[in-house]
């Protein structure tokens, strides 16, 4: 079966991805390796993250879960910038709906 | 998709609500501090996800409070599957993934396709608009705060 390549596995500062032989991976959240407070950048990282994992039929099974002792503690409200300017809002609003849409899971709707 | 919860699960929630199985420990707490909590609209599919998991009493209930909800109260809402002790989220995440590659793979993967299919349709038609409305109260909020300054 032809395979996708896995560089995205080192492409997000908060998510860690650990495949092991059988195909479980393992999606860590994470700061520095600690509890994740979760920033902007992530909210941009993890719709491509969500996608690739969900592309990537090697991934036969996915535990999501946080690092040191929490799953997603805290936001930093601020890496956001001013949120009542519409440019800003207008790439929440887009993540966001894309995370849902894609939902772990490679088929869409 | 099975996630495994330690600790506070505080933030983006949702992103747990997408598992077929959740596994918290026992001292686990779920919270939406970034919304309702801190000013806005619960928007972004934390409504959508707690709803269609819990009921939308519950969920209601939840995304207006201040206070975490414990793992205990989160299995008998049926959010999470199972609370182990303390530190053994994880591997019991791993024994259930061992136990589900059991199955010929089109099996697990087209019974994820049809268990996240129904709540995958509402997200798709409450998140896009859902946002709308929190992308508002943002503005709202930065405007007040401004205001007080």
């Amino acid at each position: 079966m032809p395979t996708l390549r896995d560089d995205y596995f080192d492409a997000y500062r908060s998510l860690k991805l650990t495949r092991d032989a059988e195909g479980v991976l393992v999606a860590q959240f994470h700061t520095d390796g600690g509890p994740l407070t979760f920033k902007a950048q992530d909210h941009t990282d993890f719709v491509d993250a969500f996608y690739r994992i969900a592309q990537d039929r090697a991934n036969k099974i996915v535990i999501l879960t946080g690092a040191g002792g929490d799953f997603i503690p805290a936001i930093d409200f601020a890496s956001f910038g001013n949120v009542g300017d519409p440019g800003i809002w207008s790439q929440v609003h887009d993540e966001g709906v894309q995370i849902g849409r894609i939902s772990l899971t490679y088929e869409y709707q | 998709v099975i996630a495994a919860i330690e600790g506070r699960a505080h933030v983006h929630s949702e992103y747990a609500l997408l598992a077929n199985v959740v596994v918290a420990a026992e001292g686990a707490t779920f919270h939406d501090a970034p919304h309702f909590a801190g000013g806005i609209v619960p928007g972004d599919g934390i409504f959508t996800t707690w709803s269609y998991r819990a009921g939308a009493g519950r969920a209601e209930a939840f995304l207006l409070n201040p206070q975490p909800i414990t793992a205990a109260v989160a299995q008998q809402w049926g959010v999470v599957a199972e609370v182990v002790p303390n530190g053994r989220a994880l591997s019991r995440a791993q024994e259930l993934a061992r136990q589900y590659l059991k199955v010929p793979e089109v099996t697990r993967r087209n019974s994820r396709v049809h268990l996240i299919h129904p709540l995958k349709e509402r997200l798709v038609r409450e998140v896009g608009y859902g946002l709308s409305l929190e992308g508002a109260s943002a503005a709202a909020l930065v405007k007040s705060l401004q205001a007080a300054s």
